[in-house]
This record gives C-alpha cells, sequence and structure tokens, in this order.
C-alpha cells in the first residue's frame, strides 16, 4: 500500500531529507560488520604493519579450548533462554487476561527494574547473595542451615542474573502475542471436553508461537554474547565468547584475532539460531491430525 | 540523472557526517597553543584529585584524566591512536619497555625537573628503560598475600608461594589475581625459579599447575581481595602493597605477608609520548606532582610506597613499609619484575584453558 | 472441563507472586541497605544518609552522569529525526519497503559485536574515540528500534485525514507537519523514551567504544563494582531508580496500545 501525500516530487528534497537514516545505517553499521569480517583474515605484524591474508587466526581458535568457550556460551544463552521462557509465560499469561488496572501494575513493576542501569541489579544480588547477605542470614536465623551457603561465584549466580536481566525481554513479546490471542478458544476447548494439558498444547502453545519465537530469540541473541555477568556472579573463573572478544579485542596487537573469534563465534551462533528455530516451529506446529 | 543526483546528495552527507566527527582531532592539531589543558591517562586510584584540581588552580591548566584498567588498555591505545590524544601517560615498568619499542615514547629532558636527586635510587636504573631517559617512576606495588589472621589462628600463618600451589597443604579457598602474565610467573617462580625463558616442558608444568589451581579459587580478580575476605569466602588473596593498606584501615585483622623465596613488584612510571608537544605543561605537572605535599597527599591517600625517600619521617608509614622504602638497589634485587617468558599468544591460549569448562 | 480449575489459578497466583518477588527483593534489601551506617557485610547498625551525601560530592560521578546525559540525549535526537526524514520521504511517496530490513540488523546482533565491529571501524579509520563516537554507536542502536517500529506506525495510520488535508488545499510538507506527525507523536514520544534509556543505561557498547575522555554512569559503576561493595552505589542505585520510575509513569501514560511485536 503506497501512500501519496501528492504527486510524485520532481526535485529530490524528500529524499535528501529521507536518505540520511539509511546512509548512517549502512555506513555506521553494515560497514563495520563487512570491516570485521575481513578484518579476521588479515594478518598484522606486531607494530601494526599490514602482512596479508590469512587463514591462521581461523586455524587458531577452531582448536577445542576455543570451542569450548563457545560451547559454554551456547549452554549458557540456551539455559537461559528455556529458564526465561518457564518463567515468563505464566506471567505473560496471567497479564494477559487480567484486569486493565492490574495488567498495567504488573507492567509497571516489570518495566522500572528494566529501565535501571543493569550493573546496579547485579550488583544488588551480591547483597542477596553472599555469605553474609539478604538469603544466609534469613536461613541462618531460621536455623535451617548452619554454614552459610555459597551462591555467589558458581554458575547458577550467574543464570539467576540471567534470568533476572533477560526476564522482560521475554514477557514482552509473550504478553504482546497472548493479548491477541482470543480466550473463547480456550473456553471452547474445555466445552469440547479436552483436558488442561490437551489445551495447552494444541491451542494456546501453536496460536503464540510467534511471540514464544520472538521472546526466546530475543533472550537467546543477546545472552550468547554475555560476559559482564559470568564475569561478576560467576567471580570471573570461565570464559566465554564475550570475555575471549574482550581480551584480545582491548588487548594489544590483536585486534584482528578478536575480529577473527568474533566472526567464528557469530557463524557459530547463526548456525544454531536457524536449527533451533526449526527446531521450535516444528515443536510448537498445530497438530491437526494426531498422528 | 536523478541517480546521480542521489548519489550526490548521499556523498555530501557522508562529508558532513565525515566533518562532525574528525573535528576534534582536527582542532587539537590546529589548535594545540590554545589548548591549555593536559591529557592524562593513568590507572584509577593513583593520582589525587585534590592536588589535580589544586594544580588547576594554581597553574591555570586544566587537567583531563582518563582511566584504563589495565596494561593491555593503555598499551593498544597507544599503538592504534600513535600516542595522540595524551600528554602523559603511566605504564607499568615492561610496558615502558615495549612502547620503548615501537618508538612511542619522548625523551624525559631531566633539566626541567627539579626533583630527581630525591627520587629512590633503587627505583632507578633497570632494565626496562636504563637510566631512566624516558620514565620517571611515580609508585610501586609488591605482590604478596592478604592473609586474613583470624582464619590461620593456631596454625602457621602462610608466607610461601606454597599456600597458593601446593595441594597438599592447601584447604581453604583463594582470590588469585586476574592477570594471565602474572599468574603464569608466580606458577613458574614456583615450579622452577627465576627464569628468563620457559622451555615446552615446564611450560606443561605450568600449565597443569594452574589447571589444578582452579579447585581453590573462589575467583579471579585484580581489585576485590579485601571483599573477598571480608565476605569470607576466601581467607587468603593475593594482592599488592597499597591495596592492602588501604583493606587495614576498614579491616584490621589482615595481614600483608610477602613469601620468603621473594615476590614481584611493578613500577608505575611516568611516560610523555611523543606526539604530544605540550611539554612545558606537561614539566610544570611533574613537578608539581613531586613535590613534599603532593606526596605526602598521594600517600595518605592511597597509602603507596611514594617514589622518594626523602620525607618518609613525614609519613604515616609501619616499619614494614619504612624498610621496603630504605632498601638499597641491591637489595631491591631479590624482587622481580614480570616479563614475557613465552610467546604472548601461548600465555593467552593458556588463560583460555584455565577458564573453560 | 477444566477440574483442577481453582488449584490451577491459585498455583498460577503464586508463580506471579513469587516472580515479582525475585525482581523486587534484591532492589529493596538495596534500597535498606542504602541508609546502613555500616559497609557491606555488616549486618543493620543505624540509619544514616553519609552515603548520599558522598554520592552528591563525588564530582567523577556527576561527570560521568552528565556524559551519559548527553550522549543519551543526542543519540536519542539522532535517531528521532533520521527516523522522522525517513517517514517524510515515505510520506511523499518514496519507496522504502525494501530498505526497512536493513534496520532489523541490530536484532539479529549481539550488542558485543556491534560494538567490537564500530571499535574496528573506529581504529581504521582513525577517529578519535570519545563521546563522538559513543553517540554515533548509540544512535545507531537507537536507529534499529525507531525506524521499524515508527514506520509499523506510519502505515497503520488513517490515510483518510492526510487526504482530507490535501484535498482542503494543504501542501504535502504542510500536511506532514501538521496532520502526520502530530498523529505519530504519542509513538515518538514512548519511542524517544525508550531509546534514551537504552542509551543510558548502556553498558557494551559504551565499555568499547567510549575511548579515554568519555566515563559513563555504567562505566564508573562497573569501576566501583569491580573494586568492591560501597554504599554510594546503593545510594546511587535507589536514586536511579526512583528516576527510572518516573520515566516510566511518563511512558505509561503516553502509552496507547503500543505493538512491541
Amino acid at each position: 500500500m503506497k501512500i501519496r501525500l501528492g504527486k510524485t516530487r520532481k526535485n529530490e528534497f524528500p529524499f535528501a531529507i529521507g536518505i540520511p537514516a539509511i546512509v548512517w545505517q549502512v555506513l555506521f553499521f553494515y560497514l563495520p560488520l563487512t570491516l570485521l569480517v575481513i578484518s579476521s583474515f588479515l594478518k598484522f605484524s606486531a607494530t601494526g604493519a599490514f602482512e596479508g591474508v590469512t587463514f591462521s587466526h581461523m586455524k587458531l581458535f577452531l582448536s577445542p579450548t576455543y570451542f569450548k568457550v563457545i560451547l559454554a556460551s551456547f549452554f549458557l544463552a540456551l539455559s537461559n533462554s528455556i529458564l526465561c521462557l518457564l518463567i515468563a509465560f505464566p506471567l505473560a499469561h496471567y497479564m494477559s487476561f487480567a484486569g486493565r488496572k492490574y495488567r498495567n501494575v504488573c507492567l509497571f513493576f516489570l518495566i522500572v527494574p528494566f529501565w535501571t542501569n543493569f550493573l546496579l541489579h547485579v550488583y544488588a544480588w551480591f547483597y542477596v547473595l553472599e555469605r553474609h547477605g539478604f538469603i544466609n542470614t534469613l536461613l541462618l536465623k531460621l536455623h535451617i542451615i548452619s554454614e552459610p551457603i555459597q551462591f555467589l561465584n558458581s554458575m547458577p549466580a550467574i543464570l539467576i542474573m540471567m534470568v533476572y536481566y533477560y526476564l522482560p525481554f521475554m514477557v514482552l513479546p509473550l504478553y504482546s502475542s497472548l493479548e491477541r490471542f482470543k480466550f473463547n478458544l480456550i473456553e471452547a476447548s474445555y466445552d469440547l471436553g479436552a483436558s488442561f494439558g490437551v489445551t495447552f498444547r494444541r491451542i494456546l502453545l501453536p496460536l503464540t508461537s510467534r511471540g514464544i519465537r520472538a521472546g526466546f530469540f530475543l533472550v537467546f541473541i543477546p545472552s550468547f554474547g554475555e560476559f559482564v555477568i559470568p564475569e561478576l556472579m560467576g567471580g570471573d573463573k570461565k570464559m566465554f565468547v564475550g570475555t575471549v572478544v574482550s581480551q584480545y579485542i582491548l588487548g594489544e596487537g590483536t585486534g584482528s584475532l578478536g575480529a577473527a573469534f568474533t566472526f567464528l563465534s557469530g557463524i557459530f551462533l547463526l548456525i544454531t539460531t536457524v536449527l533451533l528455530y526449526i527446531l521450535i516451529t516444528n515443536l510448537l506446529k498445530p497438530r491437526i491430525y494426531h498422528g | 540523472m536523478r541517480l546521480f543526483t542521489r548519489i550526490g546528495i548521499i556523498f555530501v552527507w557522508i562529508l558532513l557526517i565525515a566533518i562532525v566527527f574528525y573535528f576534534p582531532s582536527w582542532k587539537s592539531q590546529i589548535l594545540p597553543q590554545y589548548d591549555k589543558s593536559l591529557n592524562i591517562f593513568a590507572w584509577g586510584d593513583i593520582l589525587d584529585l585534590e592536588v589535580l584540581k589544586q594544580f588547576e588552580k594554581d597553574t591555570g591548566i586544566k587537567v583531563n584524566l582518563s582511566f584504563y584498567a589495565s596494561n593491555e588498555e593503555l598499551s593498544v591505545k597507544m599503538k592504534a591512536t600513535g600516542g595522540e590524544g595524551y600528554d602523559l601517560i603511566m605504564p607499568s615498568d615492561y610496558i615502558v619497555a615495549q612502547l620503548l619499542k615501537e618508538h612511542l615514547l619522548q625523551p624525559l629532558d631531566k633539566s626541567q625537573l627539579d626533583f630527581w636527586d630525591k627520587l629512590n635510587p633503587a627505583l632507578l636504573n633497570y632494565a626496562f628503560d636504563p637510566e631512566n631517559q624516558y620514565s620517571v617512576p611515580f609508585e610501586w606495588e609488591l605482590f604478596g598475600f592478604v592473609v586474613d589472621i583470624p582464619f590461620f589462628e593456631g596454625r602457621p600463618l602462610p608466607d610461601s608461594w606454597k599456600a597458593i600451589f601446593d595441594k597438599d597443604t592447601i584447604d581453604y579457598q583463594i582470590a588469585m589475581t586476574n592477570d594471565p602474565v602474572e599468574v603464569f610467573q608466580f606458577a613458574s617462580n614456583y615450579l622452577f625459579g627465576p627464569l628468563q625463558s620457559v622451555t615446552e616442558k615446564q611450560f606443561q608444568g605450568i600449565r597443569k599447575l594452574l589447571l589444578q589451581q582452579r579447585k581453590w579459587i573462589v575467583a579471579y580478580s585484580d581489585f576485590r581481595a579485601d571483599y573477598y575476605i571480608a565476605t569470607g569466602n576466601a581467607p587468603l588473596a593475593i594482592s599488592t602493597t597499597s591495596y592492602v593498606k588501604r583493606i587495614q584501615k576498614n579491616f584490621p585483622k589482615i595481614r600483608f605477608i610477602i613469601p620468603e623465596e621473594g615476590s614481584f613488584v611493578t613500577i608505575e612510571n611516568f611516560c610523555i609520548p611523543k606526539a604530544t608537544n605540550k611539554q612545558k605543561y606537561v614539566y610544570t605537572l611533574l613537578n608539581y606532582l613531586f613535590r613534599k605535599e603532593s606526596l605526602i597527599s598521594h600517600q595518605t591517600r592511597f597509602l603507596n610506597l611514594p617514589p622518594s625517600s626523602a620525607y618518609l619521617d613525614e609519613m604515616d608509614l609501619n616499619s614494614e613499609e619504612r624498610q621496603l622504602l630504605t632498601m638499597t638497589h641491591q637489595e631491591f634485587a631479590r624482587f622481580q619484575f614480570f616479563k614475557n617468558l613465552v610467546p604472548q599468544q601461548r600465555v593467552r591460549d593458556l588463560w583460555v584453558e584455565v577458564k573453560s569448562f | 472441563m477444566d477440574k483442577h480449575g481453582p488449584i490451577r489459578k491459585t498455583a498460577h497466583l503464586y508463580l506471579i507472586a513469587m516472580t515479582y518477588l525475585f525482581l523486587y527483593v534484591p532492589i529493596i534489601v538495596l534500597l535498606v541497605f542504602s541508609f546502613n551506617s555500616e559497609r557491606f557485610p555488616s549486618p543493620w547498625t543505624s540509619f544514616t544518609f553519609k552515603w548520599y551525601q558522598q554520592l552528591f560530592q563525588s564530582t567523577y560521578l556527576w561527570k560521568a552522569f552528565g556524559n551519559s546525559l548527553i550522549v543519551a540525549f543526542s543519540a536519542t535526537l539522532i535517531s528521532l529525526f533520521a527516523g522522522i526524514g525517513l517517514i517524510f520521504y515515505a510520506a511523499q511517496g518514496g519507496r522504502i519497503g525494501g530498505f526497512l530490513n536493513l534496520f532489523y540488523g541490530n536484532l539479529i546482533i549481539p550488542e558485543t559485536v556491534l560494538a567490537v565491529s564500530l571499535l574496528t571501524f573506529f581504529t581504521t579509520i582513525h577517529i578519535p574515540l570519545g563521546i563522538t563516537t559513543l553517540i554515533l554507536a548509540h544512535s545507531v542502536l537507537g536507529l534499529g528500534f525507531v525506524v521499524p517500529i515508527t514506520y509499523a506506525r506510519f502505515r497503520e495510520l488513517d490515510y483518510n485525514l492526510t487526504e482530507a488535508s490535501l484535498d482542503l488545499g494543504a501542501t504535502p510538507l504542510q500536511t506532514f507537519f501538521k496532520v502526520t506527525l502530530p498523529m505519530l507523536r504519542p509513538s515518538l514520544i514512548t519511542i524517544s523514551l525508550l531509546v534514551f534509556i537504552l542509551s543510558f543505561d548502556d553498558f557494551i557498547l559504551s565499555y568499547f567504544c567510549a575511548g579515554s575522555t568519555a566515563q559513563t554512569l555504567s562505566l564508573y559503576i562497573l569501576s566501583m563494582i569491580r573494586t568492591g561493595v560501597s554504599p554510594v552505589v546503593n545510594a546511587l542505585s535507589s536514586i536511579l531508580l526512583f528516576l527510572s520510575s518516573l520515566l516510566v509513569l511518563i511512558f505509561f501514560s503516553f502509552k496507547t496500545r503500543i505493538r512491541f511485536f
């Protein structure tokens, strides 16, 4: 549908006004990305002189050590996405059929932490999870434990923080999708004798699959590159893709190495994203005939 | 015809954008003498802001201070910009050597500096800059153990590198430094003593040790030793002298112990990048910073080890520090500087391996 | 019939409550301890405002805060004007359709990759890193939101109004400014708020692209966290939380059935 507010203008004034957005995007998004890919294959001497095209960076990173790092990021992103989905779905569901007032209240309290600097939230969790923090003090006072439990500087702490941060990214698309959902379909399903499980699997899930997919990948893709949370919550004991990248990019003379590793992990991310997309679409497909 | 107009418009926009973004660098290139300011690139928590503010008031020279978090960051930024944009930097000892190799520093005109004779001679004339033609030390630190005394009640205090590497005697968690070069050398020193370079067999030994060490490490961190001790996470952390002193103010039950086999030292130096032409302001600032009042102020605020031993009586130091500050050049020899024992890439790869699943 | 309906409903509500508890316990603990007279890990000792005082006296904090504000404002304005410009072109009959897909790239690429490629780009073409590069980076982020969402809203506009305006003799330019833009205004305001917050709280782009002269609030907080735990950060958190709540309230007051996707 083309919107014409007048005859197609003879002068190029609108074009001149409209093109900077595209110029900006190409110049500062796609050009740098291309540069990144290209520099992954370039070799520079220690003093920065250009030496030639090479695959040695790639060979370097196709070793088990670095591949383990990429896998670590993958599993972190995957578990984070799944956990977020499990927690976000009930919440989004509630928000979508609750009354308008409750809905806005829920949204408000969801967005406020979302709109506060996330580093402060990491910091807040120190207070809660530390050995003398909120949880341990509570458990000790209630005599449930006798020694403080070590929560921090471990994988669970990392995951808790990741879910905490990425939850709104999952809730909002789900809510968006559920908002448009016709709930009388559920009623109809019950009237026809279906149980909760069947209704859930055959009606609710397939019809909200768009929102589920959107939310899943909105969490999965950024989680893959996450490195600050693992550093602060995990005691910097494990490296993830982002950690390695920042080490090489901000390191001396290793810029093209950093680019190469970014490129490699980017490819891996792309492949896994496509595979996961296909998997999820198939899982959520409405099955008309019980096969 | 229309296509050409459009391409032309695109070009104009690109030009405009370029002008906006290159303008700051042109401005400082064309009008340096109008810019009465200095850009300093240093560690956080090394320069006393009060002293700098006073300097601005006294001389009218504005000081822009920026921080880097690692020596590598300083190194790569220096190389990326050719040192442009900075008038004074503060590299550690081995970085000075690297920057010199890249010809990024200009020699110091010592006639302009009025404090040279008061500098602690034990800090001068080392291999990274013989005769200190390019660098002047401002602060130095020793590495050692930060120990939570109550935890070690009834047992010998850790005073050897065994306390962090020997699996048979360690039954506690530790906080390790987060720098691959440092960690590698600690391990190498523990296994083989001071070396100039490492053979493949030795490298594998170091690798095994570091992988094994992970079992009792609660975290790798450069600047949070006090936090891990105070929260009871680890009774022993590797850290440096100035850090410890600062912690001791808040947590008095902490002691700093230098392992008996010897330890490592870093000296933070001021250097002038070759690209700057504000030397006059830089020398004014340096002279200001090395004045007695400034050194005392820095020592009081950051509890670091000062570069000059001329004013020791007016500083609040304990006996250990006094001893360190009056060491001779020879006594200083039992401390090593950090160096690259193997090609950087091998250390990096090892570091990733140590930190992977 | 859903036999377990009531039980399920209670379980459901319980889950929701737990989720919000999960979200807010850390925040509340943080707020409470910002008034504690002792540092962490001491337990609650006595009430004090001293950390807030220390906070307000810290010049570095204000400089970082100011930088973050400047960057956020500039980035938002740039994305906004670029986006409006694009809409203007579309309104005058230009065809954008295909080009719109360019702007979805932001969602597909992790922010780290964007930051790294921008850093490589800047150092390659020798742009000095600083506030300007940061503004540039954040505006790229902002464009990825402004353009798709505003264009979608633009397409949803009631064409009758613009047609009526033209029929009444207004030029296309006047129509755009007096009819189209005002109709888009709520959407533009909400999206600007979103971009502003995104930029203000952003950390990864600042970490890589800020250079030496630009210290943003996120980087400042990071350096404080990396060096330990200080109640000054608590004080800062409570103030920022308060400001965020205000912004969210403003956002809600303009909210008109915003569709995120």
